[in-house]
């Protein structure tokens, strides 16, 4: 601990403004560019400094002024933090300007009247209005003051107002109800200002994880790219440890989706393709995928782990569709063959038989190492063994496709080649 | 001399630090604005800036605009019959703004500060380095934009103890960075943005919804939308709408004339997608600082973009306060740049001024999590977190997965994804390990990013001792030494066009567009005037032809009311 005051060559004190300006000595001599490893350490004693600062700022006024300072302002940041009040004294040319850009803003105010059709113009117009008004050059304070307190007419809902009209649609587990209200939820979520970004957050993910019933698909997934939920690792700062981990449960496990029309039309070849499957057994159900056109596999590659499990196909059994349909290409391949052997074998020329047999297993060997499933390792020993990238070049050109064309092809001219006797 | 250039979408800039202040360069036309156009002249030379932009409508095949975008891509740009690597492109622009430093400062100069989108990733960064590099500049220092503005608003405010957020909107990319002034130092907190969003998608969303109105069709309007010669009409009514509360826009499509009234509402009705991806990176930066919107003392908007009504009122909506904008939002970002080409030069006068920048994106490895004996595949472990101040170096220690596994594979990956395939792939290292039971074997990994932007990874296993180290290994997008040196052969034989005639060849472009833009009398006296001028030119007298130069200028400006940038 003392370390850390020791780098910034201070003594430990909760005085942010004492911090920083030890800081800024010290950086002068320690500059980012001249030496990476010492800017790296005062950097961080600087962060934690200021993080035991703020430490000790808490502890203090919890011992020696219990309630007063609490009870008025339990949000406000610590006494010694650069003070928000204070600071926008604004000079008379930034007044200028911003006046400047008051009245640029004010047309805005008057399309009230038009026919707005977005939202966007409905709820901002309310605001600058207010400007508007106020936009008188002798009473400038007036106006400073308007600016300062914007949040005082508040033209939104709290966020936890809203979550409440969402919780409960979703109490009463009425899909349609659902929908409808997060249409308005949305656009009042679009409006909110940025401070409430994170209560907001809050208040959904309590929504989401407490109701009663699941909302549906759509919502629940406008939800979570709204919020981030998933897709950033550091959420969990805002939504606390315990809220992100069961809402990336809750998203883990979410098997509620409700497919709709589009959805049901659009998959139906899967549907009926899992009904099948679903009924055989054994030998029949290994080379029942053979008769999977290359749609079925395409739509099957196009369902995300969620839909997939939505339409009740549990994880099992998505792995054993997913290898039937990879390997049914290959096994369509070896039907596509077996007559041609076959042929060569009948006309007694074992020569031709072998020659196609050999290409046959040179075609499988392509085969084997571009099973798009192919994990990590696989993919490594095959960089190190044939050369060829990192095994994502290969994405997105079929390349079974075109080896077993060539092998094909391949077999075919040989068998001509020696037919005709040019061999 | 270290010149700053802020390489943008639609403009370049180039700057330097004189007597105790930046200073913007003007090009041979004598703006300080550069457009970010390359055309190939009928002659086979290379045309750059405002002589390039003008022949985007009379040949849009020969011309290139927005390369940016393609940054660190494979995509190539066809200009007649050449083929152009978004570098390439970048590298003429630098190499003019170098020439017009070179003609104003009376030195050679061969060294640069360059700016680049705050969330470029590593791929994108090694690709403006590269652009430089071919342009015969040493990149001393790629510097993020929203920093680069932070930074000239920092010196010129020189308020102590101030935390602002620079909300930088160009013509391709959206920045945000939340900065802190106090004693001289100059501190990014954090930075967030969005590499694809831009004022160039406001244009975009305009011109679509134009085309909805007059019912045009599917297929001609997706095609329309990618047609250079309705892009300056659909900008020139995006400016207006600033002001005005519609415009009338006429557009020749496949020799069809359309022609109808856009107003504002259905303007913004149309870009409010766009202005709601503008909200994500401002509560991402906010966020990685530990600030909440009323602890900032002021929002500063930079970049062309922001002169927009609707972008302005939404930062109003949002901080519940009037953004600021005392310092000009084209030619901040390049003030940046001349200010930290002088920190770099340890320029006397910024002696005391230290800039610390942080890295607006996280670096890590692919790994697989155990949990209650479960296995999750596909996990990202971020090493380096973002806006994580710069340079830094951090270890973490990995372990084996298998009993006996002889090899780890370090799949490094840059995003903010929890999962791993979601976020971009910068390379791997394989690192050998002795055969033991699993979760026996640790690796330390460390990750050490300097304030270039290189980031070195490497990997020490304390069982035998072995370190393996290498530089990150580059995508395939990124060209490589080899690729490199053929450009720059392929760069050395362009020809360019001679820096002092360049106003003569940016009035006849200009002209020639005029010509087409418009019909009857006034074409056949533009064609008149311009023949004229050609004449003037043959005659190969530098006094006459200035002359004749400053009334051709002025003609043409009483046509085209001067619209310049």
């Amino acid at each position: 601990m003392s370390a850390i005051w020791q780098r910034l060559g201070i003594a430990p004190t909760s005085d942010l403004k004492a911090i920083k300006s030890a800081y800024a000595a010290r950086l002068k001599h320690t500059k980012p560019d001249d030496d990476a490893a010492a800017y790296q350490a005062l950097r961080e004693a600087y962060e934690a400094a200021k993080m035991q600062a703020k430490r000790m700022v808490e502890e203090s006024a919890e011992n020696d002024a219990p309630a007063a300072i609490d009870a008025e302002q339990p949000e406000e940041p610590p006494a010694s933090w650069q003070k928000p009040e204070q600071l926008p004294t604004w000079r008379p040319a930034e007044l200028a300007f911003a006046l400047k850009i008051a009245v640029e803003i004010a047309p805005a105010a008057e399309e009230e009247d038009a026919p707005a059709e977005t939202i966007w113009l409905e709820t901002h117009s309310s605001e600058p209005d207010e400007n508007a008004g106020t936009i008188d050059t002798e009473q400038p304070e007036e106006l400073h003051a308007s600016w300062q307190k914007p949040e005082q007419p508040p033209t939104w809902r709290a966020p936890a107002e809203l979550a409440q009209a969402f919780k409960q649609k979703l109490d009463a587990r009425d899909r349609d109800a659902t929908l409808a209200e997060w249409k308005i939820l949305e656009h009042e979520l679009d409006n909110l200002p940025l401070s409430l970004h994170d209560e907001a957050s809050r208040c959904f993910a309590d929504a989401v994880l407490t109701a009663e019933g699941s909302p549906p698909f759509i919502v629940r997934h406008a939800l979570r790219r709204r919020f981030s939920w998933l897709n950033d690792f550091r959420v969990s700062q805002t939504l606390g440890w315990q809220r992100a981990r069961d809402l990336h449960l809750f998203f883990e496990n979410d098997v509620s989706f409700e497919p709709d029309e589009a959805f049901l039309n659009r998959y139906r070849d899967i549907f009926a393709f899992v009904q099948d499957m679903r009924y055989l057994q054994g030998w029949r159900l290994m080379l029942y995928p053979i008769s999977a056109s290359s749609r079925v596999r395409r739509l099957w590659r196009e369902l995300e782990p969620v839909q997939r499990k939505a339409m009740d196909i549990e994880q099992t059994f998505q792995n054993r569709i997913s290898a039937a349909l990879d390997g049914s290409g290959f096994l369509r391949l070896v039907f596509l063959l077996i007559p041609l052997v076959l042929s060569a074998v009948s006309w007694g020329d074992y020569d031709t038989a072998l020659t196609l047999l050999m290409t046959f297993i040179g075609g499988l060997v392509v085969f084997m190492f571009h099973t798009p499933s192919i994990d990590f390792r696989q993919k490594l020993w095959r960089h190190r063994f044939f050369g060829v990238g990192d095994g994502r070049m290969w994405q997105g050109i079929p390349v079974r496709t075109l080896a077993a064309t060539a092998c094909l092809a391949l077999a075919l001219a040989g068998t001509v080649a020696l037919e005709s006797g040019w061999l | 001399m270290i010149i700053g250039i802020d390489l943008g979408t639609t403009n370049s800039l180039v700057g330097v630090f004189r007597d105790g202040g930046p200073c913007l360069i003007p090009n041979a036309l004598g703006h300080v604005l550069t457009p970010s156009v390359v055309s190939l002249a009928d002659d086979g030379a290379w045309l750059t800036g405002l002589a390039a932009r003008e022949r985007l409508a009379t040949h849009p095949q020969r011309t290139a605009s927005n390369f940016k975008r393609w940054m660190g891509s494979d995509h190539e740009v066809t200009l007649g019959n050449r083929r152009l690597r978004a570098e390439e492109l970048s590298a003429l622009i630098l190499g003019a703004l170098k020439a017009d430093a070179e003609a104003w400062l009376g030195e050679p100069v061969s060294e640069a500060v360059i700016t680049v989108p705050a969330y470029f990733n590593d791929v994108q960064r090694k690709a403006t380095q590269t652009a430089g590099h071919l342009a015969g500049l040493k990149v001393e220092r790629l510097l993020n934009e929203p920093t680069a503005a932070g930074l000239a608003y920092g010196l010129q405010e020189r308020r102590d103890h101030a935390t602002f957020l620079i909300f930088d909107l160009g013509g391709g990319t959206f920045d945000v960075s939340v900065l802190e002034y106090f004693e001289g130092v100059v501190e990014v907190r954090a930075s967030a943005g969005d590499t694809r969003l831009g004022g160039e998608d406001f244009v975009v969303a305009l011109l679509d919804q134009f085309l909805r109105q007059t019912g045009v069709g599917e297929a001609e309007r997706q095609a329309a939308l990618t047609n250079k010669l309705l892009w300056r009409s659909a900008e020139q009514a995006k400016r207006d709408l600033s002001e005005k509360d519609s415009v009338e826009l006429a557009l020749r499509l496949d020799g069809k004339d359309i022609s109808g009234n856009i107003s504002r509402a259905d303007f913004e009705a149309c870009a409010a997608p766009l202005l709601q991806r503008l909200r994500r990176p401002i509560e991402r930066a906010l966020m990685d600082a530990r600030l909440r919107p009323e602890e900032l003392d002021e929002v500063v908007l930079i970049g062309g973009a922001t002169r927009l009504p609707m972008v302005r009122q939404l930062v109003t909506r949002l901080f519940g306060r009037l953004p600021l904008r005392t310092i000009n939002p084209d030619e901040a970002v390049a003030h940046g740049a001349a200010i930290q080409a002088a920190l770099k030069a340890r320029d006397a006068a910024l002696a005391e001024v230290v800039l610390t920048d942080v890295m607006p994106y996280s670096l890590g490895l692919a790994v697989s999590e155990e949990i209650g004996g479960q296995r999750h595949g596909d996990r990202f472990a971020p090493i380096i977190e973002r806006n994580t101040p710069v340079p830094v170096s951090k270890v973490q220690s990995f372990s084996t997965l298998e009993d006996n596994q002889s090899l780890i594979e370090l799949d490094i990956r840059q995003g903010e994804s929890p999962t791993a395939s979601e976020n971009l792939p910068l390379g791997a290292l394989d690192v050998a390990v002795p055969p033991r039971p699993k979760g026996e074997v640790p690796v330390k990994v460390r990750f050490t990013y300097d304030a270039n932007g290189l980031l070195e990874v490497e990997a020490h296993v304390p069982l035998t001792g072995k370190t393996v180290q290498r530089l990150i290994r580059r995508d395939s997008q990124v060209m490589d030494e080899a690729a490199v040196a053929q450009a720059l052969e392929k760069m050395q034989s362009l020809k360019i066009h001679p820096r002092d005639k360049q106003e003569n060849i940016y009035l006849l472009a200009r002209a020639k567009r005029l010509y087409e833009d418009h019909l009857g009398n006034l074409r056949a006296n533009i064609g008149h005037e311009l023949t004229r001028f050609e004449m003037a030119l043959d005659a190969q007298d530098e006094h006459l032809i200035r002359q004749a130069r400053s009334e051709f200028k002025t003609y043409l400006d009483s046509i085209d009311r001067g619209f310049v940038l």
